[in-house]
C-alpha cells in the first residue's frame, strides 16, 4: 500500500463551489480507487467567513453522486489545518471548497493524500 | 499524538423573539377548553434551512397561585413542509414534554428547560400541542432553538427517537411517584418504565400536584437498571421560587446526560431537596435513541 498525494492546489475560495479535484468549478466523478484524505490549510479564513468542505461519493457505480461528508468552518480556525475523515472512495468521488458568507475569497490550499 | 478535534455548530434558529420576559420569549401554545386534553396545533419554526443536530425547548408564561399548572406538549413536526413553509401534517417526535407552573423571568425561576440531540432534516417545520390539567386555552410560552452547520458532523452523535415514560395524559402528570429527600438524596422510585429502545441521552421532567409549593430547590437524578440503577443524568436543577407556584428546571445537571442502555432496562428517579420537598411529586422521563 503505497502513500501519496493525489491532488494538491491553491485556491481563492468564493461563492462557487470549486473542485478539489479538477480545480475548477465543475464537480468531478473520480473513479479512482483509494482510501482518500483531505489536509486543508485554512489559515486566511478571517471573522465573518464561512467555508463549507464536501466530498461527495456514489455508493455504486451506477448511482447518483451525493454528499457524503460536510463541514462548515466559521471564522479564524485554530489549529489553522483542518484534516477530513479518512474515506475509502470508489465509484465517482469529489471533494469540494465553497465560501457561504463573508468577504469574498478565501484563500486555502489543499492535498489530497491517498493510500492504495 | 491522537488529534480529536471538537465540533461546534455554526448555524441555528429560534423562534425566541426579541423579549426575554416569562410571557413575551418565543410563541404562546393554548391549552384546550377541556382539561388534560391537547390544544391546537401550533407553528413554532417554519421549515428549517438547515439540517438540525440538536434542540432545545424551553417553557414559560404558566403559572397561577394556588393552582397546579401543569402542562404537557408535544414536540410536533413536519418533514414535509420544505424549507420557509409552515407545517400542515404534523407527527409526534416527542410526546408530552412536561413542565410545572413554568416560569422565566421572577427571581429565581429560570424557565424550564429541555435539550435533545435530535437530528431533523432541512425543510422540517416544527409546531407544538399543549395540554394543562387546567381547562381552557391556556397560553404557554415554547422558545425553540435548533442548531446546525456542525464543523465537525462525524463527531456528532444524534438521535432520532425519544421514549417517555411515565406521563400521565389523563392527569397531566406523573403515575409513578418520586419523594425527594430533605438535605439528602431520597430513595429511588419504582420503576417508571420500561426501554423498549436502546437510548442513551436522557432529559427529566419534573412536578408536582402540590397548589400551594414551596420556595425550595432540587437536584434530580435519572438511573436505569433494577440492580444496579445506572446513572443516566445526574443533578438536575429544579426549582421553586415562591409560593405562587411557579418553577424552572435545567435541561441538565452536573454532568452530560449521556449514558447507554439497552432496551428493557428499567428506569428510576430520586432527587434532593434542600427544605421539605412539595407534595405529590415525580419525574418523567425521556430517553433518546435511534441513529
Amino acid at each position: 500500500m503505497a502513500i501519496s498525494e493525489a491532488y494538491a492546489n491553491t485556491e481563492s475560495i468564493t461563492s462557487t463551489e470549486w473542485s478539489l479535484t479538477g480545480d475548477d468549478n465543475t464537480l468531478d466523478a473520480i473513479t479512482t480507487d483509494g482510501v482518500y484524505q483531505l489536509w486543508l490549510d485554512v489559515s486566511d479564513m478571517i471573522t465573518g467567513d464561512e467555508l463549507q468542505i464536501r466530498i461527495y461519493e456514489k455508493v455504486q457505480a451506477a448511482d447518483t453522486q451525493r454528499v457524503v461528508y460536510q463541514s462548515n468552518l466559521f471564522g479564524p480556525q485554530s489549529p489553522p489545518i483542518w484534516v477530513s475523515p479518512t474515506l475509502i472512495l470508489i465509484h465517482g468521488w469529489d471533494m469540494s471548497l465553497d465560501q457561504i458568507a463573508g468577504t469574498s475569497g478565501i484563500t486555502v490550499t489543499w492535498s489530497i493524500r491517498k493510500v492504495a | 499524538m491522537l488529534w480529536t478535534p471538537v465540533n461546534d455548530f455554526g448555524w441555528s434558529v429560534d423562534n425566541y423573539g426579541s423579549t426575554y420576559t416569562d410571557a413575551g420569549i418565543g410563541v404562546s401554545s393554548p391549552g384546550h377548553a377541556n382539561a388534560n386534553t391537547k390544544g391546537a396545533n401550533t407553528s413554532m419554526l417554519v421549515g428549517i434551512a438547515e439540517d438540525c443536530y440538536g434542540i432545545s425547548i424551553s417553557f414559560s408564561g404558566r403559572s397561577g397561585a394556588a393552582a397546579s399548572q401543569r402542562c404537557m406538549v408535544d414536540l410536533l413536526i413536519d418533514p414535509a413542509a420544505g424549507v420557509g413553509n409552515t407545517g400542515s401534517s404534523w407527527n409526534v417526535v416527542i410526546a408530552n414534554l412536561f413542565a410545572v407552573g413554568p416560569t422565566l423571568g421572577t427571581v429565581g425561576a429560570f424557565g424550564y428547560h429541555y435539550y435533545f440531540p435530535l437530528y431533523l432534516k432541512a425543510g422540517t417545520a416544527i409546531g407544538t400541542a399543549h395540554q394543562n390539567n387546567t381547562a381552557g386555552t391556556l397560553a404557554l410560552r415554547v422558545a425553540i432553538r435548533c442548531y446546525g452547520k456542525p464543523s465537525r458532523s462525524e463527531l456528532m452523535k444524534c438521535g432520532t427517537l425519544v421514549q417517555t415514560i411515565n406521563a400521565n395524559t389523563s392527569t397531566t402528570g406523573g403515575t409513578v411517584a418520586t419523594t425527594p429527600g430533605t438535605g439528602a438524596k431520597g430513595s429511588y422510585s419504582a420503576t417508571l418504565g420500561t426501554l423498549t429502545r436502546d437510548s442513551w441521552w436522557w432529559q427529566l421532567g419534573v412536578g408536582s400536584t402540590d397548589t400551594s409549593m414551596t420556595a425550595n430547590g432540587y437536584l434530580w437524578d435519572i438511573a436505569a437498571n433494577a440492580t444496579n440503577k445506572i446513572m443516566c443524568a445526574e443533578n438536575i436543577m429544579y426549582a421553586v421560587v415562591s409560593n405562587a407556584e411557579q418553577a424552572g428546571k435545567a435541561a441538565m445537571g452536573t454532568n452530560i446526560p449521556i449514558k447507554c442502555i439497552s432496551s428493557g432496562q428499567d428506569v428510576y428517579t430520586r432527587a434532593a431537596a434542600v427544605g421539605a420537598p412539595d407534595t405529590g411529586m415525580f419525574g418523567i422521563v425521556y430517553a433518546l435513541g435511534g441513529c
